[in-house]
């Protein structure tokens, strides 16, 4: 009876798929692109529905954890803001914060393990950045 | 030796279930008193936070700032709405985003409610002209005036900050020359605080929220 008790205490604590990506998200990345993906306005792009995501899927890992100092163009609008790195992550990091956004947003996505990270680091190119009236 | 156990007679046995029975009834009892006085309730009143001034003053003092329409802000323009304040800049590059982020899921869930307001001092009377602040306000696609982005004199900002328990410092070596905390104060009718949540935690915002309701209804309670 104890054991069912700790089980069913568990699992409700615990029952999301990616639950340290999750963790990750919130404590990370959520306070720019908020808990449900959308952005900021013009100061921080949406991440779920983002065409971005899915045009650069090989460089998103990069982006997570170098940032970005150029002009986005997602959905289009512009993001001129920088978007600070996250140095401290490692590749399993990486792929847990990837495999939740993907389980939320991207289902069709399949799952990522941390050597698929590790290759596809270093990918990223700065894009075509047309003049844009910063402030 | 053979010892027969003892036979508890059936008038005996029945009195003692019905006792059980009683006393656990007497037990949940006594749990849902106690449960419910614990759980705190959606009226039980916000506490009054900050520290009264020598002559016993408490809440946020008189001041005159500048919106992002170029219009004045005074106490008056918050006159019988209860205001979440915070501190922040635009070229911000640590925490502001993260606030901005925090203030926006509060202005979105009181959209078209005339009695919250949101009012972002800016900390850099320098570079946020007003200008910069319509831009900004712009950039999140929200519009006074509910959401009020402020500047001030130089040093007035700072001064307030103090009164909202938050701290603003200029500071060479940080990012983006100023040094602040990022907290989200709710100030009620009568400018006293009454809450205040980290705006960088934004997974403590509907909390937060839940507070600013129950010093809404408090309101609502006392016109009935």
């Amino acid at each position: 009876m104890f054991t069912l008790l700790c089980i069913i205490l568990l699992s409700c604590g615990n029952n999301a798929q990616y639950a340290q990506g999750q963790e990750l998200y919130t404590n990370r990345c959520a306070s720019c692109h908020g808990i449900d993906g959308a952005g900021l306005g013009t100061l921080t792009p949406p991440i779920k529905a983002s065409d971005y995501y899915l045009k650069y899927y090989k460089e998103v890992p990069s982006i997570i954890l170098s940032g970005a100092k150029d002009t986005m163009l997602v959905n289009g609008q512009l993001y001129w803001d920088e978007m600070p790195g996250n140095h401290d992550f490692s590749a399993t990091e990486i792929a847990n914060i990837m495999n939740y956004i993907n389980s939320k947003w991207y289902p069709d996505k399949s799952f990522l393990s941390p050597i698929d990270i590790k290759k596809s680091l270093g990918t990223y190119t700065p894009k075509d950045t047309t003049a844009v009236q910063k402030d | 030796m053979y010892l027969c156990p003892p036979s508890i007679p059936d008038m005996k046995y029945s009195k003692f279930i019905s006792k059980i029975t009683s006393a656990s009834l007497l037990l949940a009892l006594f749990i849902a008193v106690f449960i419910s006085a614990c759980n705190p309730t959606q009226n039980a009143p916000l506490p009054i936070l900050g520290t009264p001034d020598a002559e016993g003053n408490i809440g946020i003092p008189d001041f005159q700032l500048i919106n992002q329409d170029s219009q004045v802000v005074t106490q008056a323009t918050f006159k019988n709405k209860v205001y979440v304040a915070d501190f922040f800049f635009t070229s911000c590059p640590t925490i502001c985003k993260a606030l901005a982020k925090s203030m926006h899921e509060i202005y979105q869930h009181y959209e078209g409610n005339d009695k919250v307001y949101l009012l972002s001092h800016s900390i850099d009377y320098r570079r946020d002209s007003v200008p910069r602040l319509k831009r900004y306000e712009q950039r999140l696609g929200v519009h006074a005036p509910n959401w009020q982005f402020v500047t001030g004199k130089p040093g007035e900002i700072q001064h307030l900050a103090k009164y909202y328990m938050s701290r603003v410092i200029e500071d060479t070596n940080a990012p983006g020359g100023y040094d602040h905390s990022g907290y989200l104060v709710l100030v009620d009718h009568e400018k006293r605080i009454r809450a205040y949540v980290n705006g960088t935690k934004i997974e403590d915002i509907p909390d937060f929220i839940e507070k600013i309701d129950r010093l809404l209804a408090s309101y609502e309670d006392s016109t009935k």
